[in-house]
């Protein structure tokens, strides 16, 4: 097995003008393509700020990444973007869908604007991945017609779309009833099969993080032990 | 391609305030063609009114000098004069030569000088014109403005101006002693009146027959100048360039002798520019605030756009694009209000059957006015663009 993600030894601290706030201080770890890792930890332990470290929307104080076996830590802004859209999948704790386009718009986004066109074979793909995640009869409505729920499975479509190597979803039942919620976690652990996608899902949730390979514990900054 | 279906979704997400956006710019673009139009249009009306009642190009005899033979003797010098008396002397052949030219309408030929008008105890200086009675109304709109008697230009019938008859109390058919400033004097009969409606004319000049003019100005043959008109005013420069060149005689072209119309016209074109460029400024304030307000609205969504990678450039296009759209619709709308308002300004006619404004419809600048207004809006977009590309995807994530 091939390491996805390499994380060694990152520092992230906090400054703004008086008050210096240390977050993650020594985080290492390492993820295998193909695997469904949960990240767990209380409010505040650093858990978005880790995965935005990880999905190259945040630099890290100090530490070293390794993304696909390149290094990515010192990456610029342009190359960074390239990087997430080409190999990154997000989900995040509220859905963010474009209000002004339908799901399957919404899911063949980060392919169609890249290219500066929607392509069949893209509004196709989008909607089989919407089909995917149970919605193969909200295809073609604005993302503000639909539930919370299924906004959020249009999201995890979208996060899709380019075939990442590696999404990372940030609390994404965080917003929705546990049965939604539960739904939400099996279709990501369906496709993880299927497509053999790398996922690192944080939660506070411990049954969500039942449902998951192996668990990263944060506890203040430092991964407190991994089962 | 997609940049334009994302712009063109934002902008038609929100009709109303899209069409508010689109009706700010189209007033500004009203108010460009409006101003531009009435620029263009009282340019064309002056200088209809100035040239349509004098001579587009003078042409006048050179002053000639003769060759001063130096007296042998000192003191019998007489005082004799050098200059010949100025004149054209083969003036049919000139004539027709003229009208032969491409732009020449008519060409007259005028022996022109300075007299009194004697009734009585009344004097009042007039302009002489002897002209073939033909010609009468080649240069002014004489015939067509007799208010008493008629245009009859017979030998020792006299025309003159309305103001100039009120002056000396003279009536049709009254006789007049027309005295010259060569010392001659004749008995001449008032035949008929005229008021063209510009002062100097009809206050000054009198018509007289050119057989009857020759004798009182001691012009047994020749005239003492051309008057030439045009079918299009502005070429005479180059006409009376041409002429000049051709004849080796003295042209004057009629902007030459109304540089204070030519300064007044440049003065009211500069008035119309500055308003122009207001209105632009205006136009680019409203789409650069409208963009603005929209780039905020839009923060979190740009931001999760950001995220997943959508690249800076992209988001800057779309708004770059928005004002484009904005810019093209919103000039063409305005163009198109614009020139309908000009028409039906046109349209409203005063008494006398001219416009109340002198403006000129089809001379708005329209193609102007909707690239100038293309471009001030996707310049209007800049800002908006960059603030639009340089969200930080964490910001709209974390709320
Ligand atoms: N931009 C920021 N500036 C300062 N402190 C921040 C910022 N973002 C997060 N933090 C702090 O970092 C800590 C961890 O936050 P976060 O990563 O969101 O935790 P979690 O996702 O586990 O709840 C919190 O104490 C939070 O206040
Ligand atoms: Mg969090």
């Amino acid at each position: 097995m091939t390491a996805i993600l390499e994380v060694e030894d990152i520092t992230k601290i906090f400054r703004s003008r008086e008050v210096e706030t240390p977050v993650l201080n020594g985080v290492s770890f390492k993820l295998q393509a193909g695997e469904l890792v949960a990240l767990l930890g209380p409010s505040g332990s650093g858990k978005s700020t880790l995965l935005s470290i990880v999905g190259l929307l945040l630099s890290a104080t100090a530490g070293r990444m390794s993304l696909l076996d390149q290094d990515v830590t010192h990456l610029k802004e342009d190359q960074r973007s390239q990087f997430r859209n080409r190999h990154l999948g997000f989900v995040f704790q509220a859905h963010h869908l474009l209000p002004d386009f339908t799901a399957r718009e919404n899911v063949a986004f980060p392919a169609a604007a890249p290219n500066n066109n929607l392509s069949r074979a893209m509004r196709e793909r989008a909607g089989e991945l919407l089909e995917r995640v149970g919605l193969a009869d909200r295809v073609d409505y604005l993302s503000t017609q639909l539930s919370g729920g299924q906004k959020q499975r249009v999201a995890i479509a979208r996060a899709l779309m380019n075939k990442p190597n590696l999404v990372l979803a940030d609390e994404p039942t965080g917003n929705l009833d546990r049965e939604t919620g539960f739904q939400v976690m099996e279709q990501m652990k369906i496709i993880n099969r299927e497509e053999r996608t790398t996922f690192l899902i944080s939660t506070h949730d411990p049954e969500i993080a039942a449902r998951c390979d192996y668990r990263i514990q944060l506890l203040d900054g430092k991964i407190d032990r991994i089962d | 391609m997609f940049r334009w279906q994302v712009a063109w979704r934002y902008l038609t997400s929100n009709v109303l305030q899209t069409a508010l956006l689109i009706a700010g710019v189209a007033l500004g673009v009203v108010a460009f063609v409006f101003i531009t139009a009435l620029i263009n249009g009282l340019a064309v009306t002056l200088t209809e009114q100035t040239t349509g009642s004098i001579a587009h190009v003078t042409v006048e005899p050179d002053l000639q000098i003769a060759a001063v033979l130096t007296a042998q003797d000192d003191y019998a010098a007489t005082p004799v004069s050098t200059a010949q008396r100025r004149q054209i002397r083969d003036w049919q052949s000139l004539v027709r030569m003229i009208e032969q030219m491409p732009g020449v309408v008519a060409a007259r030929p005028e022996i022109s000088g300075n007299g009194f008008l004697v009734r009585g105890e009344a004097v009042a200086p007039v302009v002489v014109l002897g002209i073939e009675p033909e010609k009468l109304s080649v240069v002014a709109p004489i015939a067509r403005n007799v208010v008493r008697g008629n245009a009859d230009l017979s030998a020792g019938s006299l025309l003159i101006g309305s103001n100039l008859a009120h002056d000396l109390g003279l009536n049709i058919g009254q006789p007049v002693i027309l005295r010259t400033d060569r010392d001659r004097e004749r008995l001449v009969t008032v035949r008929g009146i005229f008021e063209i409606g510009i002062a100097s004319v009809d206050e000054r000049i009198a018509y007289l027959n050119l057989r009857s003019a020759r004798p009182l100005f001691d012009l047994p043959e020749g005239v003492s100048q051309l008057s030439v008109k045009l079918s299009d005013p502005n070429q005479a420069p180059l006409i009376a360039e041409a002429l000049e060149a051709q004849t080796s005689l003295r042209t004057r072209s009629w902007q030459e002798e109304n540089r204070n119309l030519q300064d007044a016209l440049s003065a009211q074109s500069s008035t119309g520019s500055l308003i122009q460029l207001f209105a632009m400024i205006s136009i680019v304030i409203v789409v650069a605030s409208a963009l603005l307000l929209s780039t905020y609205r839009r923060r979190s969504e740009i931001g999760i756009m950001r995220s997943f990678g959508i690249s800076r450039r992209f988001v800057a296009s779309v708004f770059i694009l928005q004002g484009l759209l904005v810019g093209l619709v919103g000039g063409m709308i305005g163009a198109l209000a614009g020139y309908g308002l000009c028409l039906w300004l046109f349209s409203i006619k005063q008494a006398n059957g001219s416009p109340i404004l002198p403006i000129a419809p089809e001379q708005g600048g329209y193609l102007l006015v909707i690239s100038l207004t293309a471009l001030g809006a996707v310049l209007a977009a800049a800002l908006p663009a960059r603030a639009a590309a340089n969200v930080d995807p964490l910001e709209a994530i974390q709320q």
